[in-house]
């Protein structure tokens, strides 16, 4: 606080009513940065080094897990995903058409889907990268 | 002086609070028309009992929507209507619209053409 004060010839001079400003201003920054920080702060950092270097352009969002007790969490999930990636700037794999091409060729649970191996899943779908979801909670609580 | 020091904090304070409420939100204009289309690929996903006039019905509706106000239709949507016109045995028409989806999203050639493929193949 003295450094900012210097900063500025003659504000070190104010009076003693004056100078408690500042530190309520400081106060007032801390929480205003804790707000901006934690706002779009996140919880623990995933390394998406490798992920950023291979600059996927599609993305195939695979049949998403489900730990919830709600049998609708993987259609609901399936239905919402496109958006935010599509948003995003990724074109995402038609999700209709991709659990359609799994039921055809027996893949018939999420679990099944997502044990796909990655080579067979480029073979068929052609996408830059597949997004593999796991449910834990659904529905309103 | 002290009206000097006034101001000064009460820039800092409002710049401090203007970057606290533009920090996350910043509404940005959406690239895609959704309206309503999710939740035909929810109820489609369920596999709701939804037929399929009903579902093309809404999807022509959705995109007439989207041509009026001249709003891109999402990635998928045209192989999704592709989709529903094969449900509906519009084989010719559920191509034109996989191919639709080809020449907009050239990231989706690879499985367009693979399910092209397999549509020409004749049925078992």
């Amino acid at each position: 606080m003295k450094v900012q004060l210097e900063e500025e010839p003659g504000i070190g001079r104010v009076e003693a009513g004056v100078s408690r400003l500042p530190r309520l201003v400081m106060l007032c920054g801390v929480f205003a940065s804790a707000l901006v920080l934690g706002g779009c702060a996140t919880r623990v950092p995933f390394d998406y080094t490798a992920f950023r270097q291979s600059r996927p352009a599609s993305m195939l969002v695979l049949p998403p897990l489900n730990d919830s007790s709600d049998v609708l969490a993987t259609p609901g999930v399936m239905a919402q995903a496109t958006a935010p990636l599509a948003e995003a700037g990724y074109y995402v794999l038609p999700v209709t058409l991709v659990a359609e091409s799994f039921k055809q060729n027996g893949i018939t649970t999420s679990q099944d889907a997502q044990e796909v191996s990655a080579q067979k899943l480029r073979e068929i779908f052609g996408a830059d990268a597949a997004v593999y979801l796991r449910v834990k909670q659904y529905g309103t609580k | 002086m002290s009206g000097a020091v006034t101001r000064r904090v009460k820039f800092v304070a409002l710049a401090v609070a203007g970057a606290a409420l533009i920090g996350c939100a910043a509404p940005v204009k959406p690239i895609y028309h959704w309206e309503g289309y999710q939740r035909q690929l929810y109820g489609h996903l369920k596999g709701e009992g939804t037929n399929p006039d009903e579902q093309m019905r809404l999807l022509q509706a959705h995109a007439e929507k989207a041509r009026a106000a001249g709003l891109a239709l999402p990635p998928g949507f045209r192989a999704h209507m592709g989709l529903v016109s094969l449900r509906l045995g519009r084989d010719a028409e559920a191509k034109q619209q996989l191919e639709a989806e080809k020449s907009v999203f050239p990231e989706s050639a690879p499985y367009m053409d693979f399910l092209l493929k397999r549509m020409s193949q004749p049925k078992p």
